[in-house]
This record gives C-alpha cells, sequence and structure tokens, in this order.
C-alpha cells in the first residue's frame, strides 16, 4: 500500500530532495539496490527497516558523503555531485552518538561548528544566536560545562544543537532516541518538533516504532537495499495498523 | 596455566596484524640494524683539509700522504681558508710555514691548525690521521738527517763494543800471562827452594877451601923453607965432596956417570951406559971414599932432585889447588849470580804478577764502565728517529672558541624541534580522526584540507612557541646569540615544523590506531636521529651510509643551524639544502594528501 498524500500537504510539496534509482556497489556487493525517493521539503519522514538494509549507506549519500554508484540525488533539482557543498548547507545531521568534542564546552563546540559552517553573524550576534540555540534545546544552564561532564540527554541535545548551527533546511537525524530514557526522549521529540515547525524536513531512522508513529508525517521501509514502501502515517493510522505491520510485511515480502 | 593462556593471546593479537608486527618485532630489528649500518665504522672519509702555505714549504710526499688522507684544497691566504671552514666546506685548515736552519739541511715546519669546534670529532681524527701519516712524510729530511746520527753513534757503539771484545781478550791474555807466570814463579821457587841449600852448602865448602888455602899457604911456605933448606945444606955438602977426589981419579975408571954402593958393593954407572963392579974392601981407602963420596954426592943428588921433585909435586900440587880453588870460587861466584838472578827472578815475576793483576782489575773496572756505557747506548736505532724527532711544531686552534653547549646546540635544536614536532603533529591528527566528532567535520560543507591544514597550523604554533623557549633559554642562560639571527632561525625551524609536522600528521592519517601511529612516530624519529650527524658525524660513518644520510633532514637542518648559529653562515649560502628542504616539505604534503584521503574514505 503507498499512500501518497500527505495531510499537512494536500498539494504535495516540492520534492526537496528526490532520488531516483540510486544505487551502491560496494566491490561486488550491493548495498543500495536502485529505488527512487522523493523526500518533501517540510514534512518529517521516518525511514526504518532492519540492521543491514542499507539505511546507513542511504544517510551517507544524502549527506554527501558517498556518490551513488548509479542514479543520481537531485537538491532542490540539482544534481548534489555538482552542487555537494549546497547540499552540505543545506543539511543538518545528527549521529546517533556523540559527534563533537568532549574536551571542549557546550559553548566551545557550538562556536567552532559555527565556524565550521560558515554561520557569518557580527560577533555579538553569533553569541545571541548560540545562546538561543542552546536554549531552544535546553541547554543554557551547561552551556560552559565540558561536554565530557554533561550528561546522555545533553549530549544528545547539543548534536541535536549543532546540527541547527547553520539552518539547513533538511535535518537527518540517525536513531537520535536510542538509549535515552522516557522523559529525556520526550524532551527531545519536544525540540525536534519546535525545530519541524519552522518548515525544515526531517528524515529521521528509529527502531522505536511508537514514536516515528508519534512524530513522522511518512514512514519509507527500507529492505535489502530498496525503499520498499513509503506509507503516510496517518492514513495508516486511520486503517487501524501500524507502522510495525507494515515492518513485518516488508521483510515478509 | 592462565599466564600462558595471557601470553597465547598477546602473542596471536601481535601476529594477526601486519602492523603490529612490523612495529613490534621488525620495527625494533630495523632499528638495531640501521645502528650497525651507521656506526659500522670508524674510518674517516670524505674529509677536507684546506692547505695554506709558501712555495716548497710542503714536501711532495707530503702532499700525496695527505691527499691519500682527505681531499686537499691549496689556499693562497689563512682568511679565504677559514671563511670555507666556516661554511662548512672543510673540516680543517692546515696553515704551514717551513724555517731552515742555516746550519744544516733540517728544516723545521710550524703547521698551525684551524679547526670546527662544532665538528671536533672529525677534526681530531683527522689531525690524528695527519700527525700519523703526514707526520711521517714531513719530518722524513729530519729523520734522515738524525738517522744519520744515530748511525754514526751506533758505528761508535759498534766500534766501543769491538774494542771492549779485544779488551776482554786482553784481559784473558793477561790473565794467561799471569798464570803463566804464576806458574814460573812456582817454579822459581821451587827452584829456589832446591837451589838455596845446595848454594849454601857450596858457599860453605868454599869458605872451608878458603881455611884450607891458608893453611895450605902456610905449610907450603914451611916446606919450600924446609926443602930450600934441606937443598943448601946438601949442596954444601956435595961441595965438600967435591973437593975429595973424583972416582976416577982414585979408581981410574973413567966416564963415571953414577955409583951405586950396595953394602960392600960399588957398581959404577958409565957415561956410555955401561956399569963397572966394584968391592970396596979390595979398594984402597981412598978410592972407597971417592967411590962413597961419589956414591954420597949421587944420593944427595938423588936427595936433592926428590927434594926439587918434591918442591915441584907441592908447588903443582898447591898449584892445582889454587886453580881448583880459583874454579870453585868463579864458580862460587856464578852461583852468586845465580842466586841473585833467581832471587831477582822470584821477586821480578812477583812484582810482575801484582802489576798483572792490578792492571787486569783495572781493565775490569774499567769494561764495566764501558759495559754500561754501552748497555746505555744499545737502544740507540737509526730506526728510532722518526720517534725522537718531531720537526713539526703545531698549533691548535678553534676557528672560534664556543663553549660546549654552543656546540651541540644546533643538534640538540634540530632533534627537539624533530621529536616534538613529529609527536605533537602525531598526537594531534590522531585525537582529530579518532574524536567523535571527525566524522561530522568530514560531512562539514568544507575541504578535507581543512582539518590537516588546521593541525599543520596548530602544530606550528605549538613548536614554535616551544622553539622560542628553547631559544630564550639558550640566549639567556647559554649565551648563544641565536636571536642575532632570529629571522632565519625562525625560517629554518619554521621549514622543519612544516616537514616533520606534515610526516607526523601523515602517519596517524596511514595509522589512525594510537598505540602504532605513536610507535611508528618514535621508531621514525629515532631513525632519524640514529641516521644522522647528531649521534656520529658522517665522514664516520661506512660511506654508503654517510651517502644516504646527507640526505637526511635532520642532517641538513643541523648543518645549516649550527653554520649559522656557531659561524653566522647564513641559510640562504647553501641553497641546495634549503631547495632539498622545500622538496621534502612537498612529498611530505602529498603524503599527507594520500594518507588523509585514505582517512577520508576510511568511512566510506
Amino acid at each position: 500500500m503507498m499512500i501518497k498524500s500527505h495531510p499537512s500537504h494536500e498539494h504535495h510539496p516540492a520534492a526537496i530532495l528526490e532520488l531516483r534509482d540510486v544505487r551502491k556497489i560496494f566491490g561486488k556487493r550491493s548495498v543500495l539496490d536502485g529505488f527512487s525517493l522523493d523526500i518533501r521539503e517540510g514534512e518529517i519522514l521516518g525511514i526504518v527497516g532492519p540492521s543491514g538494509c542499507g539505511k546507513s549507506t542511504l544517510f551517507k549519500i544524502l549527506l554527501g558523503y558517498y556518490t551513488p554508484t548509479t542514479g543520481e540525488v537531485l537538491y532542490k533539482g540539482k544534481d548534489i555531485r555538482r552542487n555537494l557543498h549546497l547540499l552540505r548547507r543545506a543539511i543538518g545531521y545528527t549521529t546517533q552518538d556523540d559527534s563533537f568534542y568532549s574536551k571542549l564546552t557546550v559553548w566551545e563546540n557550538m562556536r567552532y561548528y559555527a565556524g565550521l559552517y560558515s554561520v557569518k553573524k557580527p560577533r555579538g550576534e553569533l553569541k545571541e544566536f548560540i545562546d538561543a540555540l542552546l536554549e531552544q534545546v535546553e541547554l543554557s544552564s551547561a552551556k560552559d560545562r565540558l561536554v565530557e561532564n554533561i550528561s546522555g540527554g545533553m549530549r544528545r541535545r547539543l548534536n541535536f544543537a549543532i546540527s541547527l548551527l547553520h539552518d539547513p533546511d533538511i535535518l537527518v537525524l540517525d536513531e537520535p532516541t536510542t538509549g535515552l530514557d522516557p522523559s529525556l526522549v520526550r524532551q527531545f521529540w519536544k525540540v525536534v518538533r519546535r525545530v519541524a515547525s519552522t518548515g525544515k524536513t526531517v528524515i529521521i531512522t528509529s527502531h522505536i516504532f511508537p514514536e516515528v508513529e508519534e512524530h513522522c508525517d511518512r514512514v519509507a521501509f527500507m529492505n535489502k537495499g530498496k525503499i520498499q514502501k513509503t506509507v503516510d502515517v496517518k492514513e495508516l493510522l486511520k486503517s487501524k495498523r501500524g507502522v510495525f505491520d507494515i515492518f513485518e510485511e516488508v521483510l515478509a515480502s | 596455566m592462565k599466564i600462558v593462556n595471557e601470553v597465547v593471546k598477546n602473542f596471536s593479537i601481535i601476529f594477526r596484524s601486519w602492523v603490529s608486527l612490523v612495529l613490534l618485532v621488525l620495527g625494533p630489528l630495523g632499528l638495531i640494524l640501521l645502528i650497525g649500518f651507521t656506526f659500522g665504522s670508524q674510518d674517516i672519509h670524505s674529509a677536507k683539509i684546506g692547505m695554506v702555505s709558501g712555495e716548497n714549504v710542503i714536501p711532495q710526499s707530503l702532499l700525496q700522504n695527505l691527499t691519500a688522507l682527505a681531499e686537499v684544497r691549496q689556499y693562497a691566504g689563512v682568511d679565504e681558508c677559514i671563511t670555507d671552514l666556516k661554511r662548512g666546506e672543510l673540516h680543517l685548515c692546515m696553515e704551514v710555514s717551513g724555517e731552515q736552519d742555516g746550519s744544516s739541511a733540517l728544516q723545521r715546519s710550524f703547521v698551525k691548525f684551524t679547526y670546527d669546534p662544532s665538528r671536533a670529532a672529525v677534526s681530531s681524527l683527522l689531525i690524528k690521521g695527519i700527525n700519523d701519516l703526514v707526520g711521517e712524510s714531513s719530518e722524513r729530511i729530519s729523520i734522515e738527517s738524525t738517522r744519520g746520527i744515530l748511525d754514526n753513534i751506533q758505528n761508535m757503539v759498534s766500534f766501543l763494543a769491538d774494542k771492549r771484545s779485544q779488551v776482554d781478550d786482553v784481559v784473558n791474555e793477561s790473565e794467561q800471562i799471569r798464570a803463566s807466570l804464576i806458574v814460573r814463579r812456582d817454579r822459581l821457587a821451587e827452584l829456589d827452594a832446591n837451589f838455596t841449600p845446595r848454594y849454601a852448602e857450596v858457599k860453605k865448602i868454599q869458605q872451608e877451601l878458603g881455611s884450607q888455602e891458608s893453611a895450605l899457604n902456610s905449610s907450603k911456605e914451611d916446606l919450600d923453607k924446609q926443602i930450600a933448606e934441606q937443598r943448601a945444606a946438601m949442596l954444601s955438602l956435595r961441595s965438600m965432596i967435591w973437593l975429595f977426589p973424583s972416582v976416577s981419579e982414585m979408581t981410574g975408571i973413567e966416564g963415571v956417570a953414577d955409583v951405586i954402593i950396595d953394602g960392600n958393593t960399588a957398581t959404577i954407572t958409565l957415561l956410555n951406559g955401561s956399569a963397572v963392579v966394584l968391592n970396596l974392601s979390595e979398594q984402597q981407602p981412598q978410592a972407597r971414599i971417592a967411590l962413597l963420596l961419589a956414591a954420597l954426592n949421587g944420593t944427595l943428588s938423588d936427595v936433592d932432585n926428590s927434594s926439587a921433585e918434591l918442591s915441584g909435586t907441592v908447588d903443582d900440587a898447591y898449584g892445582t889447588f889454587a886453580s881448583s880453588k880459583s874454579r870453585i870460587d868463579a864458580a862460587v861466584g856464578v852461583l852468586d849470580i845465580l842466586n841473585g838472578t833467581l832471587k831477582n827472578e822470584i821477586m821480578f815475576t812477583n812484582e810482575s804478577i801484582m802489576k798483572i793483576e792490578k792492571g787486569v782489575s783495572a781493565i775490569q773496572n774499567i769494561s764495566a764502565d764501558l759495559d754500561s756505557s754501552l748497555a746505555q747506548f744499545s737502544f740507540i736505532d737509526p730506526s728510532t728517529a722518526e720517534k725522537i724527532i718531531n720537526p713539526l711544531l703545531q698549533e691548535y686552534k678553534e676557528v672560534k672558541e664556543v663553549r660546549p653547549i654552543q656546540r651541540v646546540f644546533a643538534g640538540l635544536l634540530v632533534m627537539v624541534l624533530v621529536f616534538i614536532t613529529l609527536l605533537f603533529a602525531n598526537i594531534l591528527t590522531l585525537s582529530e580522526v579518532n574524536s567523535a566528532a571527525y566524522f561530522r567535520n568530514l560531512i562539514a560543507p568544507v575541504s578535507t584540507l581543512l582539518s590537516p591544514a588546521g593541525i599543520l597550523l596548530t602544530n606550528i604554533f605549538l613548536v614554535l612557541f616551544q622553539a622560542t623557549v628553547l631559544l630564550l633559554i639558550a640566549q639567556t642562560k647559554f649565551g648563544i646569540p641565536v636571536f642575532s639571527y632570529a629571522i632565519e632561525v625562525y625560517s629554518l625551524s619554521l621549514l622543519l615544523i612544516v616537514l616533520f609536522s606534515l610526516i607526523g600528521m601523515g602517519i596517524a592519517y596511514f595509522f589512525p590506531t594510537a598505540q602504532t601511529s605513536i610507535l611508528t612516530t618514535t621508531f621514525l624519529a629515532l631513525a632519524f636521529y640514529l641516521f644522522s650527524s647528531i649521534p656520529t658525524p658522517l665522514e664516520l660513518m661506512p660511506q654508503l651510509a654517510a651517502a644516504l644520510a646527507q640526505y637526511n633532514p635532520v642532517v641538513m637542518a643541523e648543518e645549516l643551524f649550527r653554520k649559522l648559529i656557531i659561524y653566522g653562515v647564513s641559510i640562504t649560502d647553501s641553497q641546495n639544502l634549503l631547495i632539498l628542504l622545500g622538496v621534502y616539505i612537498i612529498g611530505a604534503a602529498l603524503f599527507v594528501l594520500a594518507a588523509n584521503k585514505k582517512m577520508v574514505d576510511r568511512f566510506k
């Protein structure tokens, strides 16, 4: 069952990212087996699939780290192979592990990545901007603490904050809540929802299907190197079925 | 057995990875081999000597020997030579001047060695080599003269030794003479012992004969007197007889020669030899008286004749006695002479023996003195002339007086820079590539070279700071004027820091595992050090090792720093080395690019 419509985008907003028959082959092993996917501007797209199904490779292609062996990826209609810099400026990436410097303070990490992502603001405004961002992810109280001394939840939020520093159009969240306690998960999603409400596209992978059903607009089911199915979450829920059901179907297929 | 289990596990892990195998097993072996390769020789090579000398001061043979030891460059003046010494193009300046001794053919040379104290190891070996090889040659003339003198001395000693041998012969001969004289003296003494009692006996006989002669003379005088008195009496008697008629007259017998009365018979012997016998009783008394008187006269004549004969016999006997005594006296006189002679001979022989003994003793004393003198001279051998002659007056002078710390400071600075730079760059890069942030940085909208460039710059600042501290210590504490050449010191330091930062970074990108990477870096730093001129001068390495080591950037940098800091020789003076360092930097940068790409691709 392919659900094409999106409740919040009745007119099917333009795809911000388009994957066209994307294949990725390492040696003789085909990791991505040729599929197409449109990622719409402003949606929260969940990507689920079993371990080893090719999610990480897909993400690295989306991040511009990998180049597809065949096929193409278009960012706002432009091939990312020739506009990689544009894509990287447009994407914020939150890994499932820490991806910052633990020997720097929260604020120092923010300032470093602001520089790396060329966040061009006057000196005073940059500070206000970072402070506001930290406020947004509720890390203001920890901004002067060394990262190695803050909690796991704070680290996830710092990761998220860093990925927001350059005001990306697309947020890629790789299992962002894995290992967090329920209150931290709620806190995290609260921030994500707030950011998403500003019109940013969010691509998220998760093995926690209830949060996918709760927060995603669409879910793409992946298996054996392909997007096997894409469903509209609300339509899915209306049909009295859940993400897990579709997941099992995909696996069974 | 748990410990065995642990060991087996550890070895399994070590031998599973070729990198750990190389680092833990082959790496140390490689370093050991490198040490053996580098320190495999102590023979000096590639040495260069600057020679400053007037014409004909240096003999050709000396020059040939020098050439065998080192490359010899002739200089017109000492200043040019010292300039090249400071520039590192020479190891030694030899300023040679000669002085001709007018009284002989000997020439004395003055050699002033000016050497680079910062390369004292090579300089000292070179000077030693010159003294061993060149000195021998340059001393030849004087040695030949000395050898001649020593030859003469040796000949004199040989002559004395020969004479000493002759003295021995004389002593032996004297000893033989002395022995002969002693034998002769003993024989004379024996003869004297036998002669003296007999001589005394003869003397006694002579004395007795003398006494007897006196008695005999007295007896003879009495006898002669008595005979004379007797003959005078008989003559008187016969004169009276002749007064009586003769026989012829009484008897008529003519030609009567002799009448002998025998009892009553008278035998008349005629002159013709016939005899007439007469009976006295028949004769006339006168005839009988004539016959008796004739017979008496005859008897008296016979007695007279007998007396005369007796007197003659006594005279003869006396004469014979006197003659014998005279002959005995003469013989005794000879014996006296003989006795005196014998005594004198014995005395003379004794004196001769004593004189010979005294003479031999004196000669033996002289011989002992001579032996002692010969023993003292016995060491003289013309071949030792080289040992006792040193016509080269040498003077050693450092081209510039520098303290020990100044000599080694260039090497110290280079090694500090190399070790710090390599390890800092390596660790900094490792901390980056192993940090949780690394992947995020890779997907950031920046070049993948931004991170290496940042590490490089960070390392440069970091090491330059360290270098500045070291340079400040050198300037203030050691009094080394490094800041007099601040621009060049920092420029060269920068080149070195960039080069070794890139190498350290490249290793970290190539071996991102911390222990592997740091171990590799440490081994490499050690290799750079061991294969450099800091522990041992290139000139003392085997030639192949030296040929390779001269391209070691540590060697190049040490040379540039040393010449700059000690002698103020600009680094631009060695443009080739700077260009080569630049090439190395480009090579290292390419290595970093390749290793970084490998690192970036690791996540793919």
